[in-house]
């Protein structure tokens, strides 16, 4: 099940995603970074294609939403739902990995510090597990050959299991453009992963 | 997921009518006749029946490569450090916890931006020591305002804030009684453009003005080659709601020095050039836009920019100006600051803009390609960024 789906039916019972009205506190507003950091990071990573900046952006996102919930906006009030504060969140997430990457066709980078983290991260995480490893780097490597709002959209949609007007919202689009956008990103996903697959030295035999 | 998992046969005459509805299967997007449509065709199409198959599979791999990340601690402690108490999180001079040793730039965005607060501080007293003695009645709209600001934009030409979608956000304290964009700005605005104090004059170019709503690009010489250029937006009112201070917003990015060879960014993506506009060239050049309630977007070249947008109000119409047509619309020329602008009230208390670095035939034939296309470019939001309000 995607993990939204399942956060969403968690969120049910759960009080405390919700923030304070105006004297919002420190503990609540950390429980809502504790739980999107990691989506976040995963979301800008691929969008900006540098773990590295992905941190900074995930910061920056939540030093905006800290700015807005010291101030009592929305969404991040009494009233406001985990949904909209999660959407608040990957929108504006979003709206900063377009800005850096249209930086980055100046100036790039790449942190190898960073990566050889990852892999490390990735390899413990799932020991035993070459295929997986491989099938990920291959499908990192697919959705570098796609544009970034196709890239959010797949993202978005299929990984982090929004709705078609949920990521319309995120992306400033309309449904009709995230699902036209969809659908072609997803043949462009599958023509590029099956290439991918079919230059991989070890192939992807399951 | 096998690279032999789409069965090669041939495709049926009708496929190429599904082909758009097949990846769209599994997220509940079509119409129920599309939906019905697709279904009574796989029935019957093995390829598609495979490629149906194919796109399922996909959908599970892209879930593994990014749901299986691990947890990060490390980054949630460095975000609520900044948060509750920003001075900690950037005390270089101080033993540097193994995290922010490990990851610096998280930790250098909060130490440019106090660097950025102590340069402000030197421009001001740099820039009012300049100024003390000089013309005192400067044209409001060529020179920074100094005087009492009551709203500080500090950049360094390494890092800026965002208070939402675009640029730097300031809640400014000059009242909306005040219904010139230009002397709100004089008076009330001081930005810092470089990290050093700039060579020579800050040049401020207003490219439309409204009583509610102004934009002007920004543009300073922070030696070595670096040319700074702020998108500069004021503005009475967000959401459609008056607001009593003026609001501010700014994207500040450095000029591409000459030679910089680009990609072309494709025309669908922000900043991209839309194929039916003629600018040209179409490389070495990169793009501000600012979104959500009115929509302003520039490109700058080494030596060209160009910007068009489109805001509610009514504009101001220079004196300087001269009146023209504009597929069928009364609209102005002027020419300021090397800018030569064509500005197009529109219906429903709209005004369009388009401006640039060109002579007045190319900029009124690029501001005609923009009118017929303004709706793809220059959309008119509802809502603005987020973190935006009065």
């Amino acid at each position: 099940m995607p993990r939204r789906l399942r956060d969403r039916e968690e969120s049910l019972n759960d009080s405390t995603a919700r923030l304070p009205d105006a004297a919002v506190s420190v503990e609540a507003f950390s429980i809502l970074v504790e739980r999107h950091t990691s989506p976040l990071w995963t979301f800008l990573r691929q969008l900006t294609r540098s773990p590295e900046l992905a941190r900074d952006l995930v910061q920056d996102t939540f030093y905006d939403a800290w700015r807005a919930a010291t101030r009592g906006m929305r969404p991040f009030t009494t009233t406001s739902a985990a949904d909209e504060q999660e959407r608040w969140l990957y929108h504006v997430a979003y709206c900063r990995a377009v800005s850096a990457r249209r930086r980055q066709r100046l100036i790039r980078w790449d942190s190898l510090d960073a990566n050889t983290l990852l892999e490390s991260d990735r390899l413990s995480a799932f020991p035993g597990f070459e295929d997986a490893i491989v099938e990920s780097e291959a499908m990192h490597t697919a959705l570098e050959r796609l544009s970034t709002e196709d890239v959010a959209c797949l993202l978005l949609m299929v990984v982090h299991g929004f709705t078609a007007a949920e990521a319309a919202a995120i992306l400033g689009a309309s449904v009709p453009a995230v699902a036209k956008r969809l659908s072609r990103a997803k043949h462009r996903l599958l023509a590029v992963y099956l290439a991918e697959e079919t230059h991989s030295p070890e192939g992807i035999s399951r | 997921m096998s690279s032999n998992s789409v069965t090669p046969t041939q495709p049926r005459r009708d496929c190429a009518l599904v082909q758009e509805l097949l990846p769209l299967q599994s997220h509940n997007l079509l119409e129920p006749l599309a939906a019905e449509r697709l279904r009574a065709h796989v029935a019957l199409c093995t390829r598609c029946q495979a490629e149906l198959a194919a796109f399922a599979q996909l959908d599970a791999v892209l879930r593994r490569s990014m749901l299986n990340t691990p947890s990060m601690p490390d980054l949630v402690e460095e975000i609520m450090d900044s948060i509750q108490d920003p001075v900690p999180a950037i005390r270089t001079t101080s033993p540097v916890r193994p995290h922010e040793r490990a990851h610096p730039a998280g930790v250098r965005r909060v130490a440019n931006i106090l660097g950025a607060v102590a340069a402000v501080l030197l421009v001001a007293l740099v820039a009012l020591a300049l100024f003390t003695g000089h013309d005192q009645s400067p044209p409001a709209s060529r020179r920074i305002g100094l005087p009492n600001p009551t709203a500080t934009i500090v950049y360094s030409s390494s890092q800026f804030y965002t208070g939402g979608a675009v640029g730097q956000l300031i809640v400014s304290t000059a009242p909306t009684s005040e219904k010139d964009p230009r002397e709100v700005f004089a008076h009330h605005v001081t930005i810092n453009m470089c990290s050093n104090p700039p060579v020579g004059p800050v040049a401020v170019t207003w490219v439309a003005t409204s009583p509610a709503f102004g934009v002007a690009l920004i543009e300073a010489n922070c030696g070595q080659g670096t040319h700074q250029v702020a998108l500069f937006a004021l503005s009475a009112t967000v959401n459609g709601v008056a607001c009593h201070t003026w609001q501010a917003v700014a994207d500040l990015i450095a000029r591409p020095p000459a030679g910089t060879q680009t990609t072309e960014p494709p025309s669908s993506q922000p900043g991209g050039i839309p194929l039916w506009l003629p600018i040209l060239p179409r490389q070495g050049y990169i793009s501000q836009s600012m979104v959500g309630g009115p929509s302003v977007i520039d490109w700058l070249y080494a030596d060209q920019t160009y910007d068009t947008g489109r805001f509610v109000g009514q504009a101001y119409e220079p004196q300087s100006a001269t009146p023209l047509t504009v597929m069928g619309y009364a609209a102005w020329i002027s020419m300021e600051g090397g800018y030569t602008t064509i500005t197009v009230p529109l219906p429903n208390n709209q005004t369009f803009f388009f401006s640039g670095t060109a002579g007045s035939g190319s900029i009124r034939q690029l501001a005609e390609a923009t009118l017929t296309h303004i709706d793809e470019l220059l959309p008119i939001g509802t809502t603005a960024a987020p973190g935006y309000s009065c």
